[in-house]
């Protein structure tokens, strides 16, 4: 499996009503990308978000509707919206009904398919990933602990 | 504990509160209240009535009737509060007790407690009772259960 080595672009990423749909703003703690899934930034501060990597240690919140500057207001689809991901490989692609978790990889803010052990859940996918692609996913993030 | 037979019909409307609805296609006959799955190689935006068996996390608790192929099938969605069906006849569910797709395999999108240990697929938490063979309030709330 070949991670992806840049974000893709996509201009529209929910799908949900956005007049039902649980939207929040926050504040970008760096460059974010409209469909990048966000945590809470564990350094920055209050409030703000950045594109999730397991390295960042923090929970889904959710996937950024817009992309914004770093120190700028950022829209999120929070848990219960509708929208589209990105897959985080470009081979392999992720089939409808799996369990998408925040993936490692060369990218920030792509998924992959949930297998087993301790992990950052981003939510259900409600149809086919492609590879180096998008796919509509049910937020509904949660970190999934091991104990 | 008797596992139910038959979708007990719903004689209410299924939501209670809240406005997440999203519309799916039905992949099989489906009962109003009964929890659905998109499961595994089952086709994009296709819904199931959710069961163990079919190993995925249930997106929410179906609207409406449908038979198969139905379109625009309405189903309730994260942060709803919606009617779902008890699994048995002779056991109630308590109100607090998060709720697990049913392994009960004659009647399918029917909920259990969870009662921990094993990794289950949690629909949401009871937020009334849920009568033996009968039907209670339950907050969508999807997801896996923590790992034993």
């Amino acid at each position: 499996m070949a991670d992806i080595e840049t974000f893709p672009t996509r201009a529209t990423i929910l799908v949900t009503d956005p007049q039902i749909a649980p939207l929040r703003t926050f504040t970008a703690s760096e460059v974010i990308y409209a469909g990048q899934v966000v945590t809470v930034d564990p350094t920055t501060g209050d409030n703000y978000v950045t594109p999730g990597d397991l390295d960042n240690a923090a929970p889904v919140i959710g996937i950024a509707l817009y992309g914004a500057a770093s120190g700028a207001p950022i829209t999120v689809c929070t848990a219960g919206c509708i929208c589209y991901v990105a897959n985080e490989s470009g081979s392999a692609a992720v089939g409808e009904g799996s369990t998408l978790m925040l993936a490692n990889a060369n990218v920030a803010g792509t998924v992959l398919a949930y297998a087993s052990g301790a992990a950052y859940i981003v939510g259900i996918a409600l149809e086919d990933i492609a590879a180096n692609g998008w796919g509509r996913a049910l937020v509904m993030p949660y970190a999934e602990v091991v104990s | 504990m008797t596992a139910i037979s038959t979708f007990t019909t719903a004689t209410d409307r299924i939501l209670v509160h809240g406005d997440n609805q999203y519309t799916f296609t039905a992949a099989e006959t489906l009962y109003a209240g009964q929890v659905v799955q998109v499961i595994p190689a089952g086709g994009d935006f296709l819904i199931y009535g959710g069961k163990l068996a079919n190993t995925a996390v249930p997106i929410g608790i179906v609207d409406q009737n449908a038979t198969s192929g139905d379109t625009d099938v309405t189903v309730n969605l994260y942060g709803c509060v919606c009617y779902g069906a008890n699994a048995d006849d002779t056991t109630a569910i308590d109100a607090g007790s998060a709720l697990r797709v049913t392994a009960n395999t004659s009647c399918d999108g029917t909920l259990q407690a969870w009662a921990g240990g094993a990794t289950e697929y949690i629909i949401g938490i009871a937020v009334t009772d849920i009568a033996a063979d009968g039907f209670g309030k339950v907050l969508v709330c999807p997801h896996l259960s923590a790992i034993a």
